[in-house]
């Protein structure tokens, strides 16, 4: 009740501040003359009357001041020390711009990669509980993070006893029929489990039921929220609509959340069943999925990857032929999603880390070139009565003002570093980087900003502070400053440039090795000419174009048109395309040399005749395919440089003949090796 | 002239509203009261008179109005209300039991 009063009485005082002031000054003046007339009473000569009732009253204006703290709001005397600063600021406006410049730059390119931080690597899975998600892989001869089949998938889902569910998924490039003709479209293929072990349930309609794959009920299909927007107009009767995907016409039951994504499916629209009927499906040498699971309670990740390992060599036992040095893979699905960008943030930030630091260092320095010049202020204002903590205070404000500036702009510079850098991404990598989606000054980035603006702060109010210590002031006011403190502080100065010297060198030779790294990444030799290609993604729909021979005419028909673009100097045709990592992998046998149960495993690309042509890749030894080897009684091959060393060692490999197992035709294949 | 001791601190608005119980003054007129009372003894620096006034005025413990002084001169006397009586008393009890502790404690040593 009383504060409530006290802050009317305030209020009110706040109006009349200058009545206040006058009847203040009136009834010192009157206690003074008292004063001054008892002691002339007394036989004192007026002058020395005058001069001890002064003194027997105390310090005038400190006292005022003390009167003026007592009636008035504790941001009074913030404002005027805040207004004080930025007079102070406007007297200098050299330092003051070359002081928020640089900790505008420091702190907004450390606010900008922190967010990319944020986005990558403290939320990067939407998902309740998502430490407890991991992903699986198979990992074979060629590496430890490869496909595993569907037979394996559920040998592995039956056997285990570290997931609460373990589910599959593949992503699946499809055609859409649309009234405007097919288009290519993306999506994932996923087992029925699929989201109920991420945790995520429609918005609308139903997720897949239990065994719905196996059932003989029509195709289902859920919907993201993307899609169902654009293509669907966001009507709620999008349930139980028709879409025909690979000609097949698919039922749609649900729509995902909006928030909802998972980075290895990009920017996927259609979710369906995985078809355990499927051709591929159904042999365990054809290795198309990749699995999540969701661990029991008290299961650590390496716990799960131990067990997984052990029913791996299980089935290595029990299917040798097809599962031969073939093992299991368990790593948490952070590690899956965000592993590889990683360690590139963490190096970002730190460079950002040590900029702001050189920002900050940058501009304490100036601070105290400043308070050395500012030494004869103080200790006026220090004579004048000013007590030590108002002095201080006066500093701090000073340091707070400049970061806060500073952070203004800074933060405005980050917002803009932040479109840029995103906009660097190439777009079909930012489509596997969905969580950079929420990408801005969310919570975390504000409470980043603060803390820095806080730690800044405090520096730039401890260096004049520090600067100004007691016996300073006094001395300050003889003009010499050539006291022995004053060499120790000029000595602390040059310690901090010796630190933003060493840092800055940390900093430069950083970015120093990173540019090497891209040029050497650029300059890789790849064994053909990587300028002036472009690429072109074409799919057909099996109806229509499910015979070889209609694919063989597509294809010509493809590559005659495109040829004759003006322009184009060739065409060739990959099922893969080179140095991407993709591609399906196979055993194979070097016919007429003895097989002790060696386990030979390569990648292949289907490619036509005019393939190397257009890369500009060179032979190494034999001759290139002819339009006319598909008229041969064997298939013929083209090695690279790395598989002839491999398999054949001195051996010549041209004309020798492999078979790729586990394929019933077992087809001849001539060799001849390229890069 | 030997130095006199410091006022103990947090003393000083107890013995203004103390004095100002007696009679309404001015602020000099306290600053005076005070001085001879204690005889000569206490002296405050007399100045801070006038923050320590400002407090008592803004927790309503006394209350301020401009009058003619005998000599016919404007000061602005002092009154205490009750809500500083009441005060006073608070604080007189207070020093009391800090005064009687410290006794204590000097009369065991």
């Amino acid at each position: 009740m009383n504060s409530i009063n006290i802050f009317f009485k305030k209020l009110g005082l706040l109006f009349r501040r200058e009545n206040f002031n006058n009847e203040l000054a009136e009834e010192m003046a009157f206690h003074q003359e008292q004063t001054e007339q008892e002691l002339q009473a007394e036989g004192m000569t007026p002058d020395a009357a005058r001069h001890a009732a002064r003194r027997q009253f105390g310090n005038a204006i400190r006292l005022k001041e003390q009167s003026h703290e007592t009636i008035g709001f504790w941001f009074e005397g913030t404002l005027q020390d805040f207004l004080f600063a930025l007079r102070q600021l406007r007297k200098n406006p050299g330092f003051a711009v070359t002081a928020v410049l640089t900790l505008a730059l420091g702190i907004g390119a450390s606010v900008a990669i922190f967010a990319f931080v944020d986005a990558a690597l403290l939320r990067p899975l939407p998902y309740p509980n998502p430490n407890r998600l991991v992903g699986l892989f198979s990992s074979i001869p060629l590496g430890p993070k490869y496909n595993i089949s569907y037979p394996d998938y559920l040998d592995w889902k039956n056997q285990n006893h570290v997931f609460r569910s373990l589910e599959a998924y593949d992503t699946w490039d499809f055609m859409l029929k649309t009234p405007t003709g097919a288009q290519l479209a993306q999506g994932v293929q996923v087992s029925d489990g699929f989201f109920r072990t991420l945790g995520i349930a429609p918005v609308l309609g139903r997720d897949f039921l239990s065994g719905e794959a196996e059932a003989a009920t029509p195709h289902t299909v859920l919907v993201s929220y993307a899609a169902w927007q654009k293509r669907f107009g966001g009507r709620p009767d999008v349930l139980g609509q028709t879409v025909t995907l690979d000609g097949v016409a698919n039922t749609i039951i649900g729509v995902l959340p909006k928030d909802f994504h998972f980075a290895p499916a990009g920017g996927a629209n259609f979710w369906g069943l995985l078809d355990p009927s499927g051709p591929c499906e159904k042999r365990r040498i054809c290795h198309n999925l990749f699995g999540i699971a969701r661990l029991k309670n008290g299961i650590s990740v390496p716990a799960a990857d131990f067990e997984m390992k052990e029913i791996a060599a299980r089935l290595e036992k029990q299917y040798p032929d097809t599962n031969r040095g073939q093992g299991a893979v368990v790593m948490s699905l952070t590690e899956v999603i965000v592993g590889d960008i990683r360690p590139i943030l963490l190096v970002l930030l730190s460079g950002a880390g040590l900029l702001l630091l050189i920002a900050c260092v940058n501009v304490a320095n100036l601070l105290l070139t400043r308070a050395e010049s500012r030494k004869r202020e103080i200790a006026v204002r220090g004579a004048l009565g000013a007590s030590r903590g108002r002095l201080i205070r006066q500093f701090v404000t000073e340091g707070l003002l400049l970061v806060g500036i500073g952070s203004g702009l800074g933060v405005a510079w980050a917002y803009g570093a932040m479109r840029l850098l995103l906009r660097l991404v190439p777009a079909d990598m930012l489509a596997r980087m969905p969580y950079l989606q929420g990408l801005g000054l969310n919570l975390h980035g504000l409470a980043f900003v603060c803390a820095i603006s806080l730690l800044a702060g405090a520096l730039f109010a401890l260096t004049p502070m520090l600067r100004m210590s007691l016996r300073d002031i006094r001395a300050g006011l003889t003009e010499g400053g050539r006291n022995s403190a004053g060499t120790v502080w000029r000595h602390f100065g040059a310690h901090l440039v010796v630190v933003e010297l060493a840092v800055a060198v940390v900093l430069l030779a950083g970015a120093g090795l990173l540019g090497k790294s891209l040029y050497r990444l650029l300059h890789v030799e790849v064994g053909f000419q990587p300028d002036h290609l472009a690429v072109l993604s074409i799919g057909a729909p099996d109806s229509g174009y499910s015979g070889d021979a209609q694919q063989i005419a597509l294809e010509q028909e493809i590559m005659d048109r495109i040829g004759s673009l003006p322009g184009v100097k060739s065409v060739g045709i990959t099922s893969y395309l080179p140095v991407s990592g993709y591609g399906p992998f196979m055993d194979f046998v070097v016919k007429g040399r003895p097989n002790h149960g060696e386990h030979y495993e390569v990648t292949r690309r289907q490619i036509s005749v005019s393939y190397f042509t257009t890369l500009g890749a060179q032979l190494l030894r034999g001759r290139n395919f002819t339009e006319s080897d598909d008229a041969l009684k064997h298939q013929v091959a083209i090695i690279n440089q790395a598989m002839a060393r491999k398999y054949f060692g001195d051996e010549d490999p041209i004309g020798k003949q492999i078979a790729y197992s586990g394929s019933s035709s077992q087809s001849l294949r001539r060799w001849k090796s390229s890069e | 002239m030997p130095k006199k001791p410091d006022l103990m601190p947090g003393t000083l608005d107890m013995l203004i509203l103390k004095t100002l119980a007696r009679t309404p003054l001015h602020g000099y007129g306290i600053a005076l009261s005070i001085k001879r009372l204690s005889d000569d003894v206490l002296t405050v620096e007399e100045g801070s008179l006038y923050p320590a006034l400002q407090r008592l005025l803004l927790q309503g413990w006394v209350k301020a109005e401009w009058k003619k002084t005998e000599t016919n001169r404007r000061a602005r006397y002092y009154t205490l209300t009750p809500a500083g009586r009441k005060q006073l008393g608070v604080e007189l009890s207070q020093f009391e039991q800090m005064i009687a502790a410290i006794g204590r404690v000097l009369q065991d040593a």
